[in-house]
């Protein structure tokens, strides 16, 4: 999908007839890049708002997930005051879109009318056209909305929206280390993957199992019938606790929203602002040394392996020693080998023929050197081992020194989230006990969802917990099943249809999970990839790999392959969430040619120069059109300097301000920006 | 002494959860945790034979080679410098089994029992308060090397 | 990415035939069914192959 121009009419700031012609490719002359640039407010999501609307009437983003309704108006405020003061009619809105795909043009066009009622907004949908173009010039004209609506999803499926935008909170989002993070990237991977069918497929068969398995456990009798009621209990049970558990998700992730929500009604009292920020920034550092917990004990975890050789040290350093001993005495390697000692005392006769007594001296001699001696075998033995065991003492002088600094590190990490909470609680009681009755309120409601989330977050804990040993005994079950069938040769019908739905489910399930592993694989890939790109040079030493865990969190591994995530910067797991969201994007597209927009809302927020500079240099090189909307103090003459460079950059638009609620929508010339672009002493 | 791989390692049958549930956790994998017990069991002087209670665990082809030559020293120690108790890897690393049954006991008794629930006979994690194990592990052998050093 | 529905059926082959045939089945039908329907309709269907199973033994 190429985007070519959007008309707006009365659509939020954008008063009267408006339009941005966005810079593509197709001309081959390379330059896909356009910037539109403004201060906060002045409407630059709001051109994203458009386009969503009028591609899928979607008045909503996902940022606006806690705004209210009647707070969303899509219409033009200040024409809806006008039209209520002079004539009293509904104020006519519309967003047109030309875009093409695949060789066709279309045009797209969606109204809403919007009027003042006592103060009130008032907002119906209008109608809806789509026009296609083909390349041999025929042109079909639709209105049906839920026909427009397929062909619509058919080129941009509602699912993969998503990756259109970029915003700093999408952003945020993945960056987070909670159950927010997981669910965004699971929906993602799920998405891309496409395979509804074969989740309902699992689900049918694991329905017809336990049909088969209900009327088998009427059926049975003895042990068998044991074995297959037990394995139904155990069914019931998980099922039980899958459903407790996506209940407690939902109660979790109300009780981080009704926080948020919270922290924003605090963030009007003036009065405790500073208190509120001092948290803010506990609560942020609480996080963190959290993290830097966890990071050490998994790295601990790795050591244990090391210094368990320590334990048995003196035991090493006494064989290594007796080894030693004997090779400096030159006893081994032995000069003479131990058979053909053996062999001159059992014939008695010395190498050059002599007879020997055995109670010459000789003899005892020649038995002493024999005892002294040792075959072969156990001589290289010796050898080995004695090269082994000197392999395993050079590590121990590092051995020791790691451990005590990884004690020692862990200990102070733990001081500091003491120290932390201590100060935490300080200022959480200070608040509570603010002047501002409201604050108070507040703060005390804010520490009650605070327990009970952490209460949901144990109890999700345990049930986790619960249902992992519960699928280790369901296949110790389900073995004991295959066994006794086989035992007492169960051959009748009924069995037989239960175990081919039961192995049906079993390897339905298999094949979901290796895909979902492959694709949490594949994604990870190429988000390392792309990650590698847009990182400083300095970190590229030490950052290695991004990958997708078990449980959906992002994770970023240093060159040893252990988890870094903990350790990184702001800026850094910025970077990191850009370049998953792009790998998500770039597989959504279907391998095909990048054909989907990448609009990037203000992303370079906590970025560093080198950061910006990678990101402007490579993003036009991903995607087949790229639309950064971008404040003055994000897009300077640095950055611009650096986009010119590319030579992609084909469109500028500067919204103005023209009064409340009206913004003006002003092209200029690429080669004209530096004129309305900041400074900066930075670089 | 040729650090064979294909032996099958046993252990008590009754820590078959708890090796799961160590590795990759206080431990990368089993042989680290089998190791680590055998040592324990080996300076404690504590061997315990598995009995009708073994049960296969890992292939000794996990076993590195410094934790082979570890458990030769140990073996050859044991008996009084005598080297050719070393020429059959079976014949070590059943010694050792009983060394790390003895050892895992040990670990329990001192270390895990304040961290564990047991379901029938079969100890595994208290998962609800045992995050810092990993800490605690490493600790535990931490103090123990300084005795010897 | 290619057709994801072809790529899980290579997957399957490498099971056993009967179990194939079902899986096969039920991924068709629930390409057009909901769930509840698939499975009842899988339910004469894993009938079917036991019993032709069992024929050709």
């Amino acid at each position: 999908m190429i985007l070519s121009k959007l008309t707006m009419k009365n659509f939020r700031q954008f008063r009267g007839t408006q339009h941005i012609e966005f810079a593509y490719d197709l001309g081959g002359n390379g330059k896909n890049v356009t910037v539109i640039f403004g201060e906060n407010g002045r409407g630059k999501t709001s051109i994203f708002r458009a386009i969503m609307f009028c591609l899928y009437a979607e008045h909503r983003l996902s940022q606006d997930s806690r705004v209210d309704e009647k707070e969303l108006y899509l219409v033009n405020y200040p024409e809806m005051e006008r039209a209520a003061c002079d004539n009293k009619k509904p104020v006519d809105c519309f967003v047109e879109l030309e875009f093409s795909h695949k060789g066709t043009n279309y045009t797209l066009r969606r109204s809403i009318l919007g009027m003042l009622d006592e103060g009130e907004v008032i907002q119906q949908p209008g109608d809806v056209l789509l026009v296609q173009r083909t390349k041999d010039g025929n042109a079909i004209t639709m209105r049906n909305p839920n026909e427009i609506d397929k062909i619509i999803n058919d080129i941009l499926d509602r699912g993969i929206r998503e990756y259109f935008l970029f915003d700093g909170e999408k952003i945020e989002r993945l960056t987070r280390a909670s159950s927010e993070q997981r669910k965004e990237i699971s929906r993602g991977l799920r998405n891309l993957l496409n395979i509804d069918t074969l989740e309902t497929a699992i689900k049918a068969t694991g329905r017809l199992k336990r049909t088969l398995d209900a009327e088998l456990e009427r059926r049975s009798t003895g042990e068998f019938g044991r074995l297959i009621k037990q394995l139904r209990e155990n069914e019931d049970r998980r099922t039980e606790l899958e459903e407790k558990i996506t209940r407690l998700e939902k109660e979790i992730d109300l009780a981080e929203q009704e926080k948020r929500r919270v922290d924003k009604e605090l963030d009007k009292i003036r009065e405790i602002r500073d208190l509120l920020d001092a948290r803010d920034n506990l609560e942020a550092r609480e996080n963190d040394l959290g993290n830097q917990a966890k990071s050490l004990l998994l790295d601990m975890g790795t050591r244990t392996g090391k210094a368990s050789l320590l334990l048995v040290k003196k035991s090493i350093n006494r064989v290594f020693d007796h080894v030693d001993q004997r090779k400096q005495n030159r006893e081994i390697p032995s000069e003479i080998r131990k058979d053909l000692i053996e062999r001159i005392l059992s014939e008695k006769k010395c190498i050059c023929g002599r007879e020997i007594s055995t109670e010459s001296e000789a003899f005892s001699h020649i038995i002493r050197w024999k005892n002294r001696t040792t075959d072969v075998a156990t001589e290289d033995s010796m050898l080995n081992l004695w090269r082994c065991l000197s392999n395993v003492k050079s590590h121990f002088g590092d051995v020791v020194m790691n451990i005590e600094t990884i004690l020692q590190r862990y200990a102070l990490v733990k001081n500091d989230i003491e120290t932390t909470r201590k100060k935490l609680k300080d200022i959480n009681n200070k608040i509570a006990s603010s002047e501002r009755a409201d604050a108070a309120k507040l703060e005390k409601h804010r520490q009650n969802i605070e327990s009970k989330r952490i209460k949901l977050e144990t109890e999700y804990s345990k049930i986790k917990e619960e249902l992992a040993i519960l699928k280790e005994e369901y296949t110790k079950l389900s073995h004991q099943r295959e066994e006794k069938e086989r035992e007492e040769g169960i051959k009748n019908e009924l069995s037989k249809r239960a175990t081919l739905a039961l192995r049906t489910y079993d390897a339905l399930e298999s094949v979901h999970n290796e895909f979902t592993q492959e694709i949490k694989k594949v994604i990870g890939e190429s988000a390392t990839g792309l990650f590698q790109e847009l990182i400083d040079k300095e970190s590229q030493k030490t950052l290695s790999q991004i990958v997708v865990d078990d449980d959906y969190s992002l994770q970023i591994l240093d060159r040893g392959g252990r988890p870094f995530l903990a350790n990184i910067s702001a800026g850094q797991r910025q970077i990191m969430s850009i370049a998953f969201i792009v790998a998500l994007a770039k597989a959504a597209a279907k391998g095909e040619m990048f054909e989907m927009p990448l609009f990037m809302d203000t992303p370079f927020g906590r970025l560093s120069y080198e950061h910006r500079k990678n990101l402007l240099q490579s993003i036009p090189g991903f995607a087949s059109q790229w639309i950064l909307l971008a404040t003055d103090t994000e897009f300077r003459k640095q950055e611009a300097e650096l986009l010119k460079q590319g030579r992609q950059w084909g469109k500028f638009y500067l919204l103005k301000g023209q009064g409340a609620g009206t913004t003006l929508i002003n092209e200029l010339d690429v080669a004209n920006v530096f004129t309305v672009l900041r400074e900066d002493m930075e670089g | 002494m040729n650090m064979s791989g294909d032996i099958r390692v046993k252990t008590d049958r009754r820590y078959r959860i708890l090796y799961n549930e160590l590795k990759n956790f206080v431990v990368k994998d089993m042989h680290e945790l089998f190791f680590l017990c055998a040592c324990i069991g080996y300076r404690a002087g504590k061997s315990k034979p598995l009995g009708s209670n073994g049960e296969g665990r890992f292939w000794s082809s996990t076993i590195t080679p410094e934790e082979y030559a570890c458990f030769y020293a140990m073996m050859i120690e044991e008996n009084d410098m005598n080297f050719s108790v070393i020429r059959e890897d079976k014949t070590v690393i059943a010694r050792m089994e009983e060394y790390a049954n003895g050892g895992m006991e040990i670990l329990l008794e001192e270390l895990l029992s304040d961290f564990l629930v047991t379901s029938g006979d079969e100890p595994r994690l208290d998962h609800s308060h045992s995050k810092e194990l990993p800490k605690i592990i490493l600790n535990f052998i931490y103090e123990q090397i300084l005795e010897i050093v | 990415m290619p057709n994801v529905n072809e790529l899980i059926l290579e997957k399957l082959k490498e099971y056993p035939p009967d179990v194939f045939k079902l899986a096969r089945k039920a991924l068709k039908l629930a390409g057009s069914f909901p769930e509840a329907s698939v499975a009842e309709q899988l339910g004469s269907v894993v009938r079917q192959i036991v019993k032709k199973g069992e024929v050709e033994r």
